[in-house]
């Protein structure tokens, strides 16, 4: 026999023993009994067992995903110049950090500010003080 | 929970922080899964790759004005559980639970609302009594026993090609009947 009735059974059989799904897409008629079957099987599950597994695993991928963004060659830059330029871009009164303009993906603020910023009084000492660093002077100070 | 500083502790890589976070959100993640698939390998992937999913679009999130984690959580959730659907039994969504969802309006639609299952779960109960003797005791056999068609086949004195027939017309019933209640 392998007839309609015969090739649900499979699938149900598996469904029920909570094996994994391995087969072809259901045909309109299997498909609907199957949501009968969902509805029928109500057994309770502690979620517990898989839950450190997951945490470990899905914790090293934000670890990875964390050390991918805070060292690409952009973030770093952006640190970079955060450093020796000090440069404070704002929004909204909230102090932004080169990197967050740099992850926040706004361009265009980021342009605005950066060029805005360029162009200003702060810029220029900054840049002439950051110069004096390595030489030991602080006489503009 | 001042949603904001949590997703920026986490898109720091914050281990405290992602521990509260995931204990908050674990068990209302797996539930979810596993009360649309009911199969616990099936949901556990699910939670994995919602986790997942999450922490991979972490560095482009922002938390816009009226939207929560939970929702970007539920939107990556359901979406893998479409999926699962899709590739499985051929389409996205399941007729029988929006019509559920048509009958059953909560106030507030709570994609982890257990006063839905309580619903649902009492409309089958009541549609398996509308169900003729034979029908109604291979399904209860079958799904609150657990039994096999062979043993089943035994206790009904049936071959198990005769009670996999049997077993299918049952099943068709009970739909018709359920979709009856909903209609009504």
């Amino acid at each position: 026999m392998n007839s309609i009735e015969d090739r649900f059974e499979k699938i149900l059989d598996d469904f029920l023993n909570e094996k994994p799904f391995l087969h072809e897409k259901l045909s309109q008629e299997e498909a609907e009994l199957f949501e009968i079957a969902l509805l029928l099987k109500d057994k309770k599950v502690d979620p517990t067992p898989f839950k450190e597994k997951i945490f470990e695993n899905t914790f090293t991928v934000l670890k990875e995903e964390t050390y991918r963004n805070n060292n690409n060659v952009l973030s770093v830059l952006a640190k970079f110049f955060e450093l020796l330029f000090d440069a404070s871009p704002f929004n909204n009164n909230e102090h932004l950090t080169f990197d967050q303009v740099y992850r926040s993906g706004d361009k265009i603020f980021y342009k605005i500010k950066f060029y805005s910023y360029l162009q200003s009084r702060q810029f220029l000492y900054n840049y002439i003080w950051s110069l004096q660093v390595p030489l030991g002077l602080e006489t503009l100070h | 929970m001042d949603e904001r500083k949590v997703i920026e502790r986490l898109k720091s890589g914050d281990e405290v922080a992602f521990r509260e976070f995931f204990e908050f959100y674990y068990a209302r993640i797996f539930n979810y899964a596993y009360r649309r698939i009911k199969m616990k390998e099936i949901a556990e992937d699910i939670t994995s790759e919602t986790f997942y999913k999450f922490i991979k679009s972490l560095p482009s999130f922002d938390l816009k004005e009226g939207y929560h984690i939970d929702t970007w959580l539920y939107a990556i959730e359901r979406n893998l559980v479409r999926d699962w659907f899709r590739k499985n039994l051929g389409r996205e969504t399941l007729d029988l639970e929006e019509k559920f969802d048509r009958a059953y309006e909560p106030l507030l639609k709570d994609p982890y609302d257990s006063f839905a299952s309580e619903y649902i779960n009492k409309t089958i109960s009541d549609a398996l009594e509308r169900l003729p003797g034979q029908y109604k005791e291979i399904i209860v056999m079958r799904f609150y026993e657990n039994k096999s068609i062979k043993e089943i086949a035994d206790i009904l004195g049936k071959s198990e090609d005769a009670t996999k027939v049997l077993q299918f017309r049952a099943l068709k019933k009970l739909k018709d009947i359920i979709e009856e209640m909903l209609n009504e």
